[in-house]
């Protein structure tokens, strides 16, 4: 084949433009350390990165309402406890004051213990996380438990997304804690700050028979409490569970993440050398080829 | 008989054909590097003999004709190749301008605003008393909408810009035409006789018509004379002899920022031609404007559509805060009808942008702490609401975005196969057509030597005379 002198030109040129290039590309990948830099690159890749990284900003958020539960939950637990500390405290006195080696004096003082018991029970069902009363349902700025013990709360269930399509209710519907059903009171059962009260008032009266009657209320007031306790407990496990598979998912989405878009550095390195010194001898063999002609040697 | 002078007249011809010879090849050598140029030889011929006293005599060199090495069957390749490569080059260029919309190093993607906004609602299920949240749910949304419009602003510009190119590209081919038009006449005024060929022209007309087949497809034929007859799109006269009809454009139906290309005849009438043109430049323009870019347009506003309607579905199911407490029905956001342009229109609602309390997530009146609706629209984000249910919005935009990109792919491949064919037609012309130095330097040394060796001839022959005239004295 003929081989004319523009085509000497235009071979050099188009190679040291491939040269130059693929040095670039090799430029670009090394000082972004990714591979996909336009959808382009690999849009199989690139969509599914779209997809990985809106997952990852799910699961972000998924962690940060976990985190949140996980406080409420420890927050509405312990004021569970306490409560179920001062109906316990309760019992304690109503069994020592029942015996007839108790006198005036001492049920009187025994009262006021108790009053702060039922002010205590009072001050935790209104207890707050953050600026919400845990115990008021969706009713979560006003208090829900009067100093008479009235509830006024609703049963709002407050849902929050834990994982996709997984939601978990974070509150417990305290109505049920603090007052009795309309069933419980035809069984002769009552509101627990009423039973209290009840309490307060047998040994403000030094009613023995009044005391009596109010420890066995006070035990069914304490197995409700300790069954909310219960369920708090299998809520957490729950939570506790779903975030270390949130964890878990969060940590395979940024490794497919990065296998997708992150370049192989040594690979990358290793590749922009060899590119460099592609170009590098392609301009060393255009520069020797471009020279001589016959006519170089003519005198 | 022939005497001494016809010896004479042998080397001055002589001398004249090397002359021409050093001449052409200097032409050549001053040409090697001129786009299109076919290298040019001098044909020498012997004259026709002398017959005399029963001898033929050899009546010594003329030259016959200059031609060009040049490959019409490879030109038709190369013209037919140029269509296939304008049209891949400018679809390819005009998708890489496209692509930088939906680079996945833009942090504000359609898709991660789409999960900013549910974020944002998400918190709101945390904290739906907070006005802070609020805010910021508002401002997640503000984005979001922002970059439905962003997209479908920067689509619409690409659009403008395309359209402006394939105005220009008009009158590009309008000068070809007309070029090409003149060349004709110039061409066959000269070679009114067959000795004469008009290579240089020629090669100019060549050229032209490998500019013009990168434009648009056209068909061509030529005449004894030289002349191009070009028929283009929709069997359109182009070029007849010295006439040259003409190419503009028109308001496209419907879209008058938009342009139809029609071929405008000698009497003055249009007819569009769009339709009809099938390959080069000018197609890869019309592809990208009328299909690409539209389908990107139409993808986009389908997403915004079905969010907007969606979103508010679940939206007016709710109650607000404070003063919207015990009210519902409230659109969070607005928008068109219709969702041909969804993307454009898409926007808070005026009483949302007014009043964060008018955020609607509680399924109850008047309980601040209430989250139903907002985990509603948070189920949004993974329902299969896109596709006829087949896919959530970023699977749709995934995918769409995917499926855009993998045609950027095949466009450059395409682009790149055209790239090496045309790389292979242009070698090949090259070896017929191109000059090579050192082919033109023993051009040069032979003639060269060949104008020695005739000078030497009328010397001698001067000589020879001398003698003769020496004879009588």
């Amino acid at each position: 084949m003929r081989i004319s002198e523009r085509q000497r030109y235009d071979v050099a040129a188009n190679r040291m433009n491939k040269a130059r290039e693929d040095n670039v590309g090799m430029l670009d990948m090394l000082s972004t350390q990714k591979k996909i830099n336009a959808v382009s690159d690999d849009p199989v890749s690139a969509a599914r990165v779209i997809q990985e990284r809106g997952r990852l900003k799910n699961l972000e958020q998924y962690q940060k309402n976990i985190l949140y539960s996980r406080g409420y939950l420890e927050r509405t637990e312990s004021a569970i406890s306490g409560i179920h500390d001062g109906l316990i405290r309760a019992k304690e006195l109503a069994i020592a004051m029942s015996n007839d080696t108790y006198d005036y004096d001492s049920r009187d003082a025994a009262a006021r213990e108790i009053k702060e018991v039922i002010d205590g029970i009072v001050s935790l069902g209104n207890t707050t996380y953050g600026n919400r009363y845990v115990f008021g349902g969706f009713r979560t700025q006003t208090p829900p438990l009067s100093s008479d013990g009235k509830y006024g709360g609703d049963d709002g269930a407050i849902f929050l997304q834990i994982d996709e399509n997984l939601f978990r209710q974070i509150n417990v519907q305290a109505r049920q804690l603090f007052e009795a059903s309309e069933e419980e009171l035809q069984g002769g059962h009552f509101n627990m700050v009423h039973t209290l009260n009840t309490l307060f008032e047998g040994l403000k009266s030094d009613d023995k028979e009044m005391i009596r009657s109010s420890l066995e209320e006070l035990d069914f007031q304490m197995s409700k409490s300790s069954s909310y306790q219960a369920t708090l407990g299998s809520i957490q496990n729950a939570l506790d569970s779903a975030g270390q598979r949130v964890e878990l998912t969060d940590e395979m989405s940024r490794e497919a993440v990065s296998v997708l878009e992150d370049a192989d550095s040594y690979k990358s390195i290793s590749d922009f050398n060899r590119t460099e010194t592609v170009l590098q001898s392609t301009l060393m063999a255009s520069n020797k080829l471009l020279q001589p002609s016959l006519l170089n040697f003519l005198q | 008989m022939p005497g001494l002078y016809h010896t004479l007249n042998i080397g001055a011809e002589a001398l004249f054909t090397s002359r021409q010879g050093v001449d052409t090849a200097g032409h050549n050598i001053a040409n090697a590097q001129t786009d299109g140029y076919s290298r040019q030889r001098v044909n020498a011929e012997q004259r026709k003999p002398l017959e005399a006293r029963g001898i033929v005599i050899g009546n010594g060199v003329f030259v016959k004709n200059i031609t060009r090495a040049h490959d019409q069957f490879l030109e038709k390749q190369i013209n037919k190749t140029n269509q296939d490569k304008g049209f891949s080059d400018s679809r390819q260029t005009e998708l890489k301008a496209l692509e930088g919309i939906y680079s996945p190093e833009l942090n504000a993607s359609i898709s991660d605003e789409l999960s900013g906004f549910f974020n944002a609602v998400g918190e709101l299920s945390n904290f739906p008393e907070e006005l802070t949240v609020r805010t910021h749910v508002r401002e997640a949304a503000q984005n979001l909408v922002s970059a439905f419009r962003r997209i479908d602003s920067s689509l619409k510009v690409q659009q403008a810009n395309i359209n402006q190119r394939i105005m220009g590209e008009t009158d590009e081919v309008n000068i070809l035409l007309n070029q090409i038009a003149d060349l004709n006449l110039q061409i066959s005024a000269i070679e009114t006789t067959e000795a004469a060929d008009a290579n240089d022209l020629r090669d100019q007309q060549d050229r032209l018509l490998q500019d013009l087949s990168t434009k648009m497809n056209v068909n061509y034929y030529q005449s004894d004379q030289g002349m191009l007859t070009i028929m283009g799109p929709n069997e359109t006269l182009l070029v007849d002899k010295g006439y040259a009809s003409q190419v503009g454009v028109a308001a496209k139906n419907g879209d008058s920022n938009l342009v139809d290309i029609v071929s405008i005849d000698a009497a003055g009438n249009t007819k569009v031609i769009t339709n009809g043109i099938e390959n080069g430049k000018i197609k890869g323009y019309l592809d990208v404007r009328d299909n690409v870019v539209e389908s990107l347009l139409a993808k986009n506003n389908e997403m915004a559509f079905n969010l907007k309607d969606r979103v508010n579905e679940v939206h007016r199911q709710g109650f607000g805060l404070k003063d919207y407490g015990s009210s519902m029905g409230r659109d969070f956001f607005t928008g068109s009808d219709s969702v041909d342009n969804a993307a454009e229109t898409i926007d808070l609602s005026g009483i949302i942008s007014e009043s964060t309390d008018a955020i609607s997530i509680a399924a109850t009146p008047g309980a601040p702490g209430d989250n139903v609706i907002a985990n509603n629209l948070m189920r949004l984000e993974h329902d299969k609401i896109m596709d006829n249910g087949k896919a959530s919005f970023k699977d749709f935009y995934a995918n769409y975005v995917g499926s855009f990109g993998l045609d950027v792919v095949r466009s450059e491949h395409i682009d790149q196969a055209n790239n090496i064919l045309m790389g292979d037609l242009k070698a090949r012309r090259e070896a017929v057509s191109g000059v090579s130095m050192d082919e033109e330097a023993m051009n040069l040394l032979k003639w060269q030597a060949n104008f020695t060796a005739s000078s030497r001839v009328i010397t001698t022959v001067d000589e020879m005379l001398e003698t003769v005239l020496a004879l009588k004295r």
